[in-house]
C-alpha cells in the first residue's frame, strides 16, 4: 500500500515534469539563443554551453554588430514604438466605446439586446481575413491603408467585442441591490454608474485593459494586410529577421525576448483573470 | 462555472432610449465591421481581381461552382478538419490529464499555474517562429539533437510533407494546451466534495469515480474548450504563415491559408472570398451549435 502510493506520486511528478519541460523548454531555448554570438547560434549540433553575449540585443536596439563595420540603424525600436502607439490607441478607443455598451447590456433590458450581444460575440469566431480583405479594399480607396488611425479602427475588431463581453460580466457581478439602494437615495443612472458601479469594477477594467492590450500587441494578420512600411508592427518585424536574404536566428530571438517580456510581466499581474478573459467571461476562475 | 455567457435574467424596468444611446457608439463600430463583411460576401459573386480594381463584374455562382469542382479546395477542406480535430482531441486529453495531475500536486501549484500563462501570451506567430528554430532539419535543430541522443535519426519536420502537419499540430498543442489545462483546473477546483466522499464510503474505485463523477461534472469545461479550440483551429493562420505557408507541396494548405494565396498572392479576390465565406459559415455553425450545447449543459 505504502509503496504503491509512493510509486504513484513519482509517476505523477514525472508526468508533470515532462509537461512543464515541454511547455517551458522552447522559451528557455530561445532565451539562451538570444544570448549566443553569431557562430554559436548556427552551431550544429546546437550548443548548450556557451559564453553569453548581448551582441544580438545591441544589434537590434542600437545597431552595433560585432565584426560588422557598417552599422545600419536598426528598425526594431521603431516597430516597438509603432506597436505601442497602435495597441494603446486601440485599447483607449475600445474602452471609451465599450464600457457604456457593456454596462447597458448588463443592466438594462431592451429590444434586440441579446441579438446585439451575440453579433459582437460572433466576430470572435469569424476568420479574420473575411473582414480584413474587404476592409483592405475600403482602406485603399479611403487612404487609410498604412495609417495609425486606420489600424486603430481595424484593431477594434480584436478588442471591442472582447472588452464588451468580459466587462459585461463584471458589471453583472455587482449585486443589483447596491445599485437599487443608490437609486432610492436619489442618484440618477449616471450617478450610480459613476459613483457606484465604475469603482466596483475597477479590477475588472484593469484586467480587461491589460488583456486587450496584449491581444492587440500580439496581432499579426491585421497589420500584415492593412499596415505597411510606416506602421509596421513588432510581430511583422520579428518575422522579418527570417527572410529569403537573411536568417538572423540570434537577433530574432533577442527581438522575441524584448517583445514578450513586457507583456508577460503585465500578464502575471492579471493572471487571476486570464481564463475569464480568454473564455469571454464564461469561466469565472 | 455556474454563470454563463448566454445568460437570461430578470429584466429591469424600461429605460426608454438610454440603453440604445449607450450602446450606439459600439453599434456604429459594429456596422463598421458588418459593412466589410457584406462587401466580402458581394465579392464572392464577382470576378474581382486586385490587379483590375475598375473592372468588377457580377458572375453569379461561377466562383462557387469552380471552387467546388476544384480538388485543391477539397484537399484544403479535409486538411483543415484533420488539423482541427487533431488539436482539439489532443488538447482536451492533455489538458484534462495535466489538470488532474496539477490538482493534487503537493507543492508549487500556484507557480506552475502561472508558468502556463507564458505560451498563451506570446504572439502565436512568434511562438511558431521559435518552434521553427527548434524543429530545424538535420542535427542543427535542438529537437533532432535531443532525439539523436536517444538514437532517433533526424527528421525534417516542417520541411517534409509527411511530417509538416504533425509539426504544426505540435506547435498548436504547445501554444493552446495550457488554455485547456487552466479551464479544467478551474472546473476541478470548483467541484463539490460530497459525491466523492459518498462514493468512497461505498467503496468505488478511482476509475469508476472518474468516469461517473469527474467526467460528467466536467462536461461544461469540455464543451467550452471544444468551442474555443475548434473554432480557432479551423481558422488557423498565424502559425502556418510563420512556418510552412501551406507547403511543402500543399501538405499544410488549410482553407484560411488558401484564401490568403487566392486573394493576396494571386489577386483573385472573388475566389479568395469564396474560401473565406465557406470557412466563416463553418465557424459560425460550429460556434452557434457549441454555445447552444453549452447553455444546455449548464441548465441541466
Amino acid at each position: 500500500m505504502m509503496t504503491s502510493r509512493l510509486f504513484r506520486r513519482i509517476l505523477k511528478t514525472l508526468g508533470l515534469g515532462a509537461y512543464f519541460t515541454f511547455a517551458l523548454g522552447p522559451v528557455i531555448w530561445i532565451a539562451m539563443m538570444s544570448l549566443k554570438d553569431s557562430n554559436d547560434v548556427i552551431a550544429s549540433p546546437p550548443k548548450f554551453v556557451f559564453t553569453p553575449t548581448l551582441e544580438n540585443y545591441k544589434a537590434i536596439t542600437v545597431g552595433q554588430h560585432a565584426n560588422n563595420v557598417e552599422t545600419v540603424k536598426p528598425d526594431y525600436p521603431k516597430y516597438f514604438l509603432n506597436t505601442l502607439i497602435i495597441a494603446s490607441a486601440t485599447v483607449a478607443v475600445s474602452l471609451l466605446l465599450g464600457t457604456f455598451a457593456a454596462y447597458s447590456l448588463a443592466r438594462f433590458s431592451f429590444r434586440f439586446k441579446e441579438d446585439i450581444a451575440f453579433t459582437f460575440l460572433s466576430f470572435r469566431f469569424a476568420p479574420e481575413l473575411m473582414i480584413i480583405l474587404p476592409l483592405y479594399v475600403v482602406f485603399q480607396k479611403t487612404g487609410l491603408i498604412d495609417s495609425f488611425s486606420g489600424l486603430t479602427l481595424a484593431y477594434q475588431l480584436i478588442t471591442l467585442p472582447f472588452l464588451i463581453w468580459v466587462l459585461r460580466g463584471f458589471f453583472e457581478d455587482i449585486p443589483r441591490e447596491i445599485e437599487q439602494a443608490a437609486r432610492v437615495d436619489g442618484y440618477t443612472w449616471w450617478g450610480v454608474f459613476r459613483r457606484i458601479s465604475l469603482p466596483l469594477v475597477k479590477p475588472g477594467i484593469a484586467a480587461v485593459v491589460i488583456l486587450s492590450f496584449i491581444f492587440a500587441w500580439n496581432n499579426f494578420i491585421f497589420s500584415m494586410i492593412l499596415g505597411g512600411e510606416r506602421t509596421q508592427t513588432i510581430t511583422l518585424g520579428i518575422l522579418g529577421f527570417i527572410g529569403y536574404e537573411r536568417v538572423l536566428w540570434g537577433q530574432m530571438a533577442a527581438a522575441t525576448m524584448i517583445c514578450v517580456i513586457p507583456e508577460l510581466i503585465l500578464a502575471f499581474f492579471v493572471q487571476h483573470y486570464i481564463i475569464r478573459g480568454l473564455t469571454f467571461g464564461a469561466v469565472k476562475g | 462555472m455556474t454563470d454563463h455567457a448566454l445568460r437570461t435574467h430578470r429584466p429591469d424596468p424600461p429605460h426608454g432610449k438610454l440603453p440604445y444611446l449607450l450602446t450606439f457608439p459600439a453599434l456604429i463600430a459594429l456596422i463598421g465591421i458588418l459593412y466589410p463583411f457584406v462587401l466580402g460576401v458581394y465579392y464572392t459573386f464577382t470576378n474581382y481581381t486586385l490587379t483590375e480594381p475598375g473592372n468588377i463584374q457580377w458572375v453569379g455562382l461561377a466562383n462557387y461552382v469552380e471552387i467546388f469542382r476544384n480538388i485543391d479546395f477539397w484537399q484544403a477542406f479535409g486538411l483543415t478538419f484533420i488539423f482541427a480535430a487533431s488539436v482539439v482531441l489532443i488538447e482536451l486529453a492533455l489538458g484534462l490529464g495535466v489538470a488532474l495531475l496539477l490538482k493534487d500536486a503537493f507543492f508549487g501549484i500556484r507557480i506552475l499555474r502561472s508558468f502556463l500563462i507564458i505560451p498563451m501570451m506570446i504572439p502565436p506567430i512568434v511562438s511558431a517562429l521559435m518552434w521553427k528554430v527548434i524543429l530545424l532539419p538535420t542535427n542543427q535543430g535542438v529537437l533532432n539533437h535531443i532525439l539523436g541522443l536517444a538514437g532517433i535519426r533526424p527528421v525534417a519536420w516542417l520541411g517534409d510533407s509527411s511530417t509538416a502537419l504533425v509539426s504544426l499540430i505540435l506547435i498548436d498543442v504547445w501554444i493552446y494546451s495550457p488554455f485547456a489545462v487552466l479551464i479544467f483546473l478551474a472546473g476541478l477546483q470548483s467541484m463539490p466534495k460530497e459525491p466523492y466522499e459518498a462514493a468512497r464510503v461505498d467503496g468505488a474505485s478511482g476509475w469508476f469515480m472518474f468516469r461517473k463523477l469527474t467526467l460528467p461534472l466536467l462536461t461544461p469545461c469540455i464543451v467550452l474548450v471544444t468551442l474555443f479550440r475548434l473554432i480557432d483551429s479551423l481558422k488557423v493562420f498565424d502559425i502556418i504563415y510563420a512556418t510552412t505557408k501551406g507547403g511543402p507541396a500543399g501538405a499544410t494548405m488549410t482553407l484560411h491559408m488558401q484564401s490568403y494565396f487566392e486573394a493576396i498572392r494571386w489577386f483573385r479576390m472573388g475566389r479568395g472570398m469564396v474560401y473565406l465565406f465557406i470557412l466563416w459559415a463553418l465557424c459560425f455553425i460550429f460556434s452557434k451549435a457549441l454555445s447552444r450545447l453549452w447553455t444546455k449543459v449548464l441548465m441541466r
